[in-house]
């Protein structure tokens, strides 16, 4: 699903991730961990073409995002859910505006918006905070918005760039239940996180990164500190 | 539809920025139309004046009618007439009194005997007319000529003043309306950063964030040429009577509404171009 082959990336003289290769494979569940600066966020942004690799390969669904020209991007976007650790949700909308943006984006039928936001806000446990502003909602509801709106548009892969980084334990538990949840019904899940407990207790696989490159790559890892 | 909503959206939500676009536009618009109505009446008298080439020569009071028949007999022979015209004393006070119909002072002072009588000749082009002129100016019988090339003459030189200084004024303030919409937009723009970020990252294609920001230019142009133009069309329609007394005889009046649907169609067209084209260079400056 997800190939990172001989990947580098450089900015000026700083090295974020150096000569990175791993695979993920379709309806994983994956951290990655590491220090500040170690180079998760940059995985995530060279997954979503934010910006290119210095040298080396990446491959969504068997496509070299080298290959795909920029007006192409936002169709590979659409593939890709994220949550994001500061949630990134539009001000000016309600939770339900903006929870639906995915599906509008593509310009949707309103009928099949509707039936989906009421179904993913179900999920979520955010049906009677829909006419809300983010503004109106507590730091665990605005993340769970954040995932609704992640996954709406049923993305092949979630990203989600240490979505508790915000949250208490109590809220950190339930965002991650909802994304193994999620995860459950087939979708590849990539995150990253600093979040030793939540590493510990699920043992998934564990990747993770020091000084931009792989220290440990394990199935069923634990979080280790380097 | 969805994107409208976004545009009006933002026009809501900055109702002081809208007002200053839409003023700026209503400003541009109604000097261009002004510029228009102008520039269109002075072509039309202009025309009036030019498919009538016309000299008309004032007897003097002692000249008897078997001078005036020999002079006309004269000015036959040049072959160049298409019509002449005697006009007796009688028949002058009578088109006096038709135009000054409305104001007894000026009827009561005149009587048919201080108007002088007088000969309208008509030729076949204005080229002509400048030889009966001469005929005219040179003959014992005639007192005063008056020469329509004059007229002619100096209402072009007007006109064609008139067209330069109302095409320069439309240009600069079309540039600086451009600016104007430009700058909100701009503005706008650069406070919707965060969110036009967000909307890349979930997929958004580049018109779908782009379209709300060139309607929202386009509306500011298309409002503004619409308030302009009713402005222009209701002070058009308010000097009318003032117009027509001014322009005794020449029939410019009442405008067809043609006419007033072209220029709104002008207006509109050019509030479009410029609210799309400062949206757009807006877009290409603050959007990458």
């Amino acid at each position: 699903m997800i190939k990172f082959d001989q990947v580098t990336k450089k900015f000026g003289k700083i090295i974020a991730l150096n000569n990175v290769s791993f695979e993920i494979d379709s309806g994983e569940f994956v951290f990655i961990t590491g220090p500040s600066g170690a180079g998760k966020t940059t995985i995530t942004r060279l997954i979503l073409k934010e910006f290119e690799p210095t040298s080396g390969k990446i491959k969504i669904n068997k496509q070299d995002l080298a290959k795909i020209p920029s007006k192409k991007v936002p169709e590979l976007r659409r593939k890709i859910g994220v949550v994001f650790q500061d949630f990134k949700l539009l001000f000016d909308r309600t939770v339900f505006e903006n929870v639906i943006l995915p599906l509008e984006v593509i310009g949707a039928d309103k009928t099949m918006i509707e039936e989906k936001a009421n179904e993913i806000l179900k999920l979520v446990g955010l049906s009677d905070r829909a006419d809300l502003f983010p503004s109106q909602l507590a730091g665990g509801e605005l993340q769970r918005a954040c995932l609704a709106r992640a996954v709406i548009a049923e993305p092949k892969i979630l990203l989600a760039d240490e979505p508790t980084g915000n949250l208490d334990p109590a809220t950190s538990w339930q965002i991650i239940k909802l994304m193994k949840k999620i995860n459950k019904l087939g979708t590849t899940v990539v995150m990253a996180t600093h979040n030793v407990d939540i590493v510990n207790s699920l043992r998934e696989r564990v990747i993770i990164l020091g000084k931009g490159k792989i220290v440990k790559d394990q199935k069923e890892g634990k979080y280790e500190t380097l | 539809m969805k994107h409208f909503r976004t545009a009006w959206q933002h026009i809501r939500r900055s109702p002081y920025q809208a007002l200053a676009a839409i003023s700026v536009m209503i400003l541009t618009f109604f000097v261009a139309a002004i510029f228009i109505f102008i520039a269109s009446g002075s072509e039309a008298i202009l025309h009036w004046f030019e498919t009538r080439p016309q000299v008309t020569g004032f007897f003097k009071d002692e000249v008897t009618m078997t001078q005036v028949d020999s002079f006309k007999e004269r000015l036959n022979q040049t072959g160049q007439i298409t019509e002449i015209k005697y006009i007796s004393k009688e028949e002058a006070l009578a088109i006096y009194q038709e135009q000054n119909k409305d104001d007894p002072l000026l009827l009561e002072m005149v009587t048919a005997n201080i108007l002088p009588a007088s000969l309208e000749v008509a030729t076949n082009d204005l080229s002509a007319l400048g030889e009966v002129a001469q005929i005219m100016r040179e003959a014992p019988e005639i007192d005063e000529v008056i020469f329509h090339e004059d007229i002619v003459s100096s209402l072009s030189k007007w006109t064609s003043a008139i067209r330069k200084i109302g095409l320069g004024l439309i240009i600069a303030l079309s540039i600086f309306s451009l600016t104007i919409i430009l700058v909100i937009i701009g503005m706008k723009i650069a406070l919707r950063k965060e969110a036009i970020e967000i909307l890349r990252l979930i997929g958004a294609s580049s018109w779908y964030i782009r379209l709300p920001f060139l309607l929202e230019g386009m509306f500011y142009g298309v409002i503004g040429a619409l308030i302009a133009w009713l402005i222009s069309v209701i002070l058009l329609l308010y000097s009318t009577p003032f117009l027509i007394s001014f322009l005794a005889g020449i029939p410019l009046f009442p405008v067809p509404p043609v006419f007033l649907a072209l220029v709104l169609l002008v207006l509109v067209t050019g509030g479009l171009v410029i609210g799309l084209l400062g949206s757009l260079i807006a877009l290409r400056r603050f959007l990458r």
